[in-house]
């Protein structure tokens, strides 16, 4: 990047003529991940969603001592691809992602970043992608503990592919809500309570209506995505029942191929365009805002 | 407002202003920040001076390219300054608020400064032990920040706003809270710093602090500028204000009844026990160059003559306040 160079550079002191020139771009970057990761790690909010993300393994502990004939593929289906992904996703990212500049402006200490050579843009982007970092860490341990809670000592084969296969598509989800998220951050001072409405709303409400408009929600996507390459049938004993069919209301007796749905790779590619974008008009709006730091004279 | 701004101090004539702002304004919603500021600071050591709320850290704010101008422009070394992270690498800034990351190190903190200033890992430590060594803060520099006091604090935002050797520092109120040897320890680097070929901006709204690092003061005063340049040209702009100048006499009386009837002499107030008096005068230099035929006269003592409008504070009263 060029300073701007204004009329008088003439007889003015020279920039950076006595001294090493450090890299530009890359290297701040990444201290300014690190340190963002950092603090997320000496925060108290990851101990806090830690607890949260742990409901479901014990859900899962409890229902088992209980000896409720639950099936561990039912357990699975309404702890791992329906409470984790819609009571729990969305308040991690939101939690993660609603203060990634705000944060360090709230502290006051953004001057500290905002004072190096890094554009503003790239500030914003090294953040973020230190929330979705934490928040992904957490999906990834609050599913894979839920699955040892429903599954270990059962002898119940597949669970590793599974396991893994939620990893994924609830990090995609979370990615996407880190980027949505984010953004809000940068467009309402009110982020926590319009993104509880966003989640109770949309997420919430709007994604379980059969009806085009959940086709703007994320967590429609990450289902399509989980049903194609994941079964979630189970032998009833009378029946053989299609929990996620039943439950995301798919039409699959007219369509039981899902055909008139995005496949799994346009699923995908909306929710990593979503992202993109979301993350793209977080970093211009960056670029052109004002972080105002209280000093303490503003503050008397 | 008792004087007009003035232009500031000729320097060389190849030498041009590391801080720019013409007709700039600063708006918080209605609250003005800075009021269509036109200012050119030279290098060197330049005071901030002004009342809390006068747009000092608005200015400071604007100069290092944390805040947009409402209106007008703003540069540093000859570069617009909002939106221009590459001339980050030439300025520093201590800011005002006491905020650190608490958890960190004093080292761990300098360190992490500078690699964000783009030094590699080795490099930002060797910076940081370097600089913290330079500020006096070697003894404390692991010990977490949660724990130091103002004086530690501001001695590690000093040594952050170094790490990347700048041409420009700014330093917003940093004497405030410190103790004596703090404020004593920070002046000498700041001096230092000045020797060493930097321009330091200091802002405080304690005059005597400025006073003591630098002649070359700024007034603001509600986001306007008030006036700038030597503490003393800002001295002869009060030509609306006798200057006041005091003798320390035991012939108080007898030499007040001479001195008035001098024409320069405006008014002469005695102290309570006769011991020194006052004398207001529009023209100082007439008035001081007659006080050495006074005193060979050999009817008059004269023990002692200062100026009581050389202090900032008398001049920062009359810029202001009146």
């Amino acid at each position: 990047m060029t300073p701007q160079t204004s009329d008088s550079s003439a007889g003015t002191p020279t920039i950076g003529n006595s001294r090493q020139e450090t890299a530009y771009g890359f290297r701040p970057a990444l201290a300014l991940y690190g340190l963002a990761l950092r603090q997320h790690q000496h925060g108290k909010r990851w101990m806090i969603m830690a607890l949260l993300l742990i409901l479901p393994a014990i859900i899962a502990c409890l229902s088992r001592m209980t000896g409720f004939a639950i099936p561990p593929r039912s357990l699975e289906f309404n702890l791992v691809f329906m409470f984790i992904p819609q009571g729990l996703l969305p308040l991690l990212a939101l939690v993660y992602a609603s203060g990634i500049l705000q944060d360090e402006q709230e502290e006051q200490t953004i001057t500290y970043i905002l004072m190096r050579p890094i554009p503003r843009g790239i500030v914003y982007l090294s953040r973020l992608a230190a929330a979705v970092t934490a928040a992904l860490g957490l999906t990834v341990f609050s599913v894979v503990l839920t699955y040892v809670a429903i599954f270990a000592g059962t002898g119940v084969h597949g669970v590793i592919g599974r396991c893994f296969d939620a990893c994924a598509v609830h990090g995609l989800a979370v990615v996407t809500y880190c980027c949505l998220f984010g953004l809000m951050g940068l467009l309402t001072r009110r982020v926590l309570i319009v993104g509880i409405t966003y989640i109770a709303l949309v997420e919430g409400l709007l994604a379980n209506i059969p009806f085009t408009l959940r086709m703007i929600t994320v967590i429609y996507y990450a289902r399509l995505i989980t049903y194609r390459i994941m079964s979630f049938s189970v032998n009833t004993g009378y029946r053989v029942h299609d929990l996620a069919a039943e439950t995301w209301q798919l039409n699959t007796l007219n369509d039981p191929k899902l055909k008139l749905e995005p496949s799994s790779w346009l699923c995908l590619t909306i929710l990593l365009s979503a992202a993109a974008v979301f993350s793209a008009g977080a970093a211009f709006i960056c670029m052109q805002q004002e972080f105002y730091v209280k000093t303490p004279e503003k503050t008397a | 407002m008792c004087a007009q701004p003035v232009n500031p101090v000729d320097g060389p004539a190849e030498v041009r202003p590391i801080v720019d702002f013409r007709n700039a304004s600063k708006w918080y919603g209605n609250v003005i920040g800075i009021n269509k500021l036109t200012l050119a600071i030279m290098p060197g050591i330049t005071g901030l001076l002004g009342p809390n709320g006068a747009g000092k850290s608005t200015l400071l704010q604007l100069a290092t390219g944390q805040l947009r101008p409402s209106q007008g422009s703003v540069d540093v070394l000859g570069h617009r300054i909002w939106n221009n992270p590459a001339l980050n690498r030439d300025i520093g800034l201590c800011p005002e608020q006491d905020a650190l990351y608490e958890w960190m190190t004093g080292r761990d903190f300098v360190a992490t400064c500078a690699r964000l200033a783009g030094f590699s890992r080795s490099q930002a430590a060797d910076k940081a032990d370097q600089l913290l060594e330079d500020v006096g803060m070697t003894r404390h520099k692991n010990r977490v920040v949660r724990g130091y006091s103002k004086g530690m604090r501001q001695r590690t935002k000093l040594a952050q706003a170094l790490v990347n050797d700048p041409q420009v520092l700014f330093l917003d109120e940093p004497m405030t809270g410190t103790d004596p040897v703090a404020r004593h320890d920070l002046m000498d680097i700041v001096q230092n710093l000045a020797e060493h070929g930097k321009s330091v901006i200091v802002s405080s709204h304690v005059l005597y602090e400025v006073q003591a690092l630098t002649q070359n003061i700024v007034l603001l005063n509600r986001g306007r500028l008030i006036a700038q340049g030597n503490i003393r040209q800002i001295r002869d702009l009060m030509d609306k204000h006798p200057h006041r100048i005091v003798l320390v006499s035991n012939q108080c009386r007898p030499l007040a009844a001479v001195l008035l009837a001098q024409p320069d002499v405006e008014g002469i107030r005695l102290s309570a026990n006769d011991a020194s008096m006052v004398v207001e005068t529009r023209r100082p230099d007439a008035f001081y160059s007659r006080l050495p035929q006074l005193a060979v006269s050999g009817e008059w003592s004269i023990d002692e003559v200062y100026s009581q409008d050389d202090n900032l504070e008398a001049v920062f009263h009359y810029l202001v306040t009146s």
